[in-house]
């Protein structure tokens, strides 16, 4: 009976399995339903309106035919990553930066931005931006090809960027119209200066058209196909990023590498030992072994990173951070100094404002409340609020962003002036919900990354005004005012930047405490020309070259 | 025996179907919303709740949860296990790709830990009490109590710095390159070798012992037999049915194991995946992970419990 029984149930299992993957098909979930356009034709009839304000500074390409050493030629740059990139590499429209940036081997931008902020042509040559109209018309670069040997034109830019509008991560591009075969101007709904320079990369990577129309979207996202001075190979995930030089490149003379390896390799002590054997060429190094690499020799470029931080509830009223003497007392209970020399080994140093090493962020002396550690004026602030005895809070850090030694010393700190802190280190998944949907009568502590040229830009990458992330962080009052103000500029301008970050400071919105360095140690022999000029958040690798003993 | 195989296997169905559907709701309940952890990562101006709800839509996360698993069950029962949420990835390449690796290096491990650990456990009990028994207890001790993290750092700076003789990251498919393969194997291989090793020591010796102490094994030596012929003849058949029970569970500790290992060496196999998927909560590669490595685990065990009727005759499966 039982057999009978245990054979009937299993007739009947076998059946519904039968049934269930008998089912009609229905779309993947993942499948992209983004379809680009078809249009191929220019639309555009009307003439380049005049440019009513004169280009950032621009240069040449530095890279002239006039001399290139021929013994700069030949090796393959080998570097490693912590992680590989999370989003497709080729397919835009869905990539994250950090893909986007692992694309730019062979993705280019219209224009490159150094750090001095002069602008490098690349596939535009000039552009021309007209403030009032909030136009900004590009001239491309002719006789330049696509890996795949398709013709590069204002056409397949346009099909590129279109894609980026269709999937709404452009929202303040009205049109784009192409005006003949190698000029393309963008229409904005607004003038603002910060769009300029989104055009120096990140989705507005221009990648083939044809490619895309020829294998597929599954493809593209796996394959980046573009006009760069490297070509794609392959890419396993997790495990190695592979690309070869491209000998149709449109410069003359370079790239100077025969190819780029980038090895995955999660583990940090690996990476160092990877670099110490020679194994690879490059490495960026935590402040956890900074100090070993330099005291070992190892020649290394820098530059000022992130700005690590406390962000509080202000904007919960029951919350004791909702009342601007208690953040102040907060800021003035953390030794700055401390951190950057104790845990940062010198290589961090202490934040007082959001950004001090951007110039255009730095405020003077004088222009902000500078908190310097004093925990006897942090608790008479504490007593002001109301706070007499302190009280009990929380600190929510996802230690892939903040170092945990960091926020227990914090932790530490506010306990000794009576705030007693629950040093928490919440996974990934509960992190992004405190993020995104608020935390109470806590601290999270954060780190903004470097933002550069468009430091005013922190609307779009942090504060956005609808409030889906940080909601638990009470906007100031002026702070979407002074961001329109700081991007509706022709240029920017450090003044208008300056003022949105005083008032950040004098709200004490976020408590920053240490600025961390960027550190990209190198072998001896490998030379990062790119990195002296641009930052090291990106690698460019077409000015790089290896001495033939490290090849 | 084949009423029990199929009977067994048709158990295995169920069994996974039922971790399938575990694992399908669990990962939902952990706190984090993958489409925020994915948007997070792209400039945030695009980021407002319709962006996000038309995301959730491309995805299919905003149907009903018993459509989800309906119709990712009616996929993966056709090899189709959907795609990664964060890099849009085919999840059943990924594990195709990954899979045979991290199979080859559990595989591999787990024939060492028999060849080695066995023996080992089968003199220590044999030499109970002896130096050799002490030397072997220790080994056993220490084994079991090194982390893999350590190990594998510890063989990283001695073999791959120190002395650099072998690769310290990385694997290459023997049918590329044996000899790299062999190299890069060596090292994560020790590392995933010894825990099961040094539990094999300790559980062989244990099991061995008590069969020593056996009437039919006092019988064998009174009749004169050598002791090779009494251990492996009569003791150690007997003596290994606790140690297959455990070799069986074993290989699911291997593979878990291994995503230590994986992360140290930098080796993309499934362990990695699996952490990964976990931590940026992709639900396709979550499930699609657990649903292999689980089908893996029952596969395993079916053939240990088949094992128990060659080693012990008077088992009959019916």
């Amino acid at each position: 009976m039982t057999t009978k029984l245990c054979l009937g149930l299993m007739v009947i299992l076998t059946f519904t399995l039968l049934l269930v993957s008998c089912k009609g098909s229905t779309p993947t979930p993942g499948a992209s339903t983004v379809q680009p356009s078809v249009s191929a034709t220019p639309t555009a009839t009307t003439p380049v309106s005049t440019s009513t304000t004169k280009p950032p500074t621009t240069t040449p390409s530095s890279l002239g035919t006039a001399t290139r050493d021929p013994a700069k030629y030949g090796g393959v740059w080998k570097t490693t990553l912590t992680v590989g990139p999370s989003t497709p590499l080729g397919y835009i429209p869905e990539a994250a930066n950090d893909s986007m940036d692992l694309a730019r081997p062979a993705l280019e931008p219209m224009f490159n931005i150094q750090r001095d902020r002069t602008l490098v042509p690349k596939l535009a040559t000039s552009w021309d931006i007209d403030a009032q109209a909030a136009t900004i018309t590009f001239h491309l670069r002719k006789g330049v090809k696509f890996h795949d040997g398709s013709d590069f034109n204002a056409s397949v830019v346009k099909w590129c960027w279109d894609l980026i509008v269709a999937a709404k991560k452009a929202p303040n591009i009205k049109s784009i119209d192409v005006v003949d075969d190698y000029t393309i101007r963008v229409n904005f709904k607004t003038y603002q200066n910060t769009d300029f320079y989104s055009f120096s990369g990140g989705y507005y990577l221009v990648y083939s058209k044809f490619s895309f129309d020829k294998y597929g979207i599954d493809y593209t996202r796996t394959h980046p196909i573009g006009t760069g001075p490297f070509k794609f190979v392959e890419y396993q995930r997790d495990s190695k990023l592979v690309y070869t030089r491209n000998e149709n490149y449109w410069e003359p003379g370079v790239p100077y590498l025969d190819g780029l390896e980038y090895y995955v390799v999660a583990e940090e002590t690996v990476r160092k030992l990877l670099l110490e054997r020679g194994d690879v060429h490059m490495i960026r190094a935590s402040v956890t072994i900074q100090p070993e690499m330099i005291k070992k020799g190892f020649p290394y470029l820098t530059e000022p990173g992130g700005t690590w931080l406390l962000v509080p509830d202000s904007a919960n009223p029951d919350s004791p951070f909702s009342n601007i003497k208690v953040r102040q007392a907060v800021s003035y209970a953390i030794d700055r100094e401390a951190l950057a020399e104790g845990l940062g080994f010198g290589f961090m140093k202490p934040a007082y404002y959001l950004y001090p090493g951007n110039p255009l962020c730095a405020l003077p002396e004088g222009q902000y409340l500078k908190t310097e550690y004093n925990p006897a004026k942090a608790k008479q602030l504490l007593a002001e609020a109301g706070y007499p005895n302190g009280f009990k809070t929380s600190i929510h850090t996802f230690v892939r962003v903040v170092n945990r030694d960091f926020v227990t010393a914090i932790a530490k700190m506010l306990g000794d002036v009576g705030i007693k802190c629950d040093a928490n280190f919440p996974e990934a998944g509960k992190y992004e919900e405190y993020r995104s949907k608020g935390w109470n009568n806590a601290l999270l502590a954060h780190a903004f990354i470097s933002l550069s040229q468009s430091a005013h830009n922190l609307d779009s990458m942090y504060f956005p005004e609808s409030n889906i992330i940080f909601p638990s962080v009470k906007r100031p009052e002026r702070f979407y005012e002074l961001i329109k103000i700081a991007k509706s500029t022709p240029e920017v301008d450090p003044a208008k930047v300056q003022a949105l970050y005083k008032c950040i400071a004098d709200d004490f919105m976020v408590i920053p405490y240490v600025e961390e360095s960027v550190y990209n140690f190198y072998v001896k022999g490998a030379h990062d020309e790119g990195g002296k000029r641009y930052f090291l958040t990106a690698f460019y690798p077409w000015e790089a070259w290896l001495e033939p003993s490290v090849r | 025996m084949h009423t029990y195989i199929i009977r067994r296997l048709f158990q295995i169905l169920l069994v996974l179907l039922l971790v399938s559907i575990v694992v399908f709701l669990m990962v939902r309940i952990l706190p984090g919303d993958p489409i925020l952890l994915y948007m997070t990562q792209q400039n945030m101006e695009i980021l407002n709740k319709e962006q996000i709800d038309v995301i959730r839509h491309d995805l299919g996360l905003d149907r009903n949860l018993a459509v989800q698993y309906v119709d990712w069950l009616s996929h993966a029962l056709r090899g189709d296990l959907g795609k990664s949420i964060i890099s849009r990835s085919d999840v059943s390449d990924e594990i195709a790709r990954r899979l045979p690796i991290t199979m080859y290096l559990s595989g591999i491990a787990f024939i060492i830990s028999i060849i080695i650990g066995i023996p080992l456990g089968v003199i220590s009990a044999v030499r109970r009490g002896s130096w050799l028994d002490n030397v072997l207890t220790s080994i056993g001790n220490l084994g079991i109590t090194v982390p893999a993290f350590w190990l594998g750092i510890l063989l990283i700076y001695l073999f791959g710095m120190k002395l650099n003789w072998l690769p310290i990251f990385g694997f290459t498919s023997p049918f590329v390159d044996f000899g790299m393969s062999i190299k890069q194997t060596i090292l994560p291989v020790i590392c995933l070798a010894v825990p099961p090793i040094a539990t094999d020591i300790r559980m062989t010796r244990s099991s061995i012992l008590e069969v020593m102490r056996q009437d039919y094994i006092r019988t064998a030596w009174s009749k004169g037999l050598k002791e090779r012929f009494v251990i492996i003849r009569h003791a150690l058949k007997n003596g290994l049915i606790p140690v297959v029970t455990m070799k069986g569970m074993g290989l699911a500790h291997i593979v878990g194991g291994s995503v230590i290992v994986e992360t140290v060496f930098s080796i993309t196999g499934m362990g990695r995946l699996a952490v990964e998927g976990l931590f940026s909560q992709d639900y396709t590669i979550v499930q699609g992970v657990m649903l292999v490595t689980g089908a893996v685990v029952l596969l395993v065990n079916l053939l240990v419990d088949l094992s128990y009727a060659w080693l012990d005759p008077r088992i009959r499966y019916s």
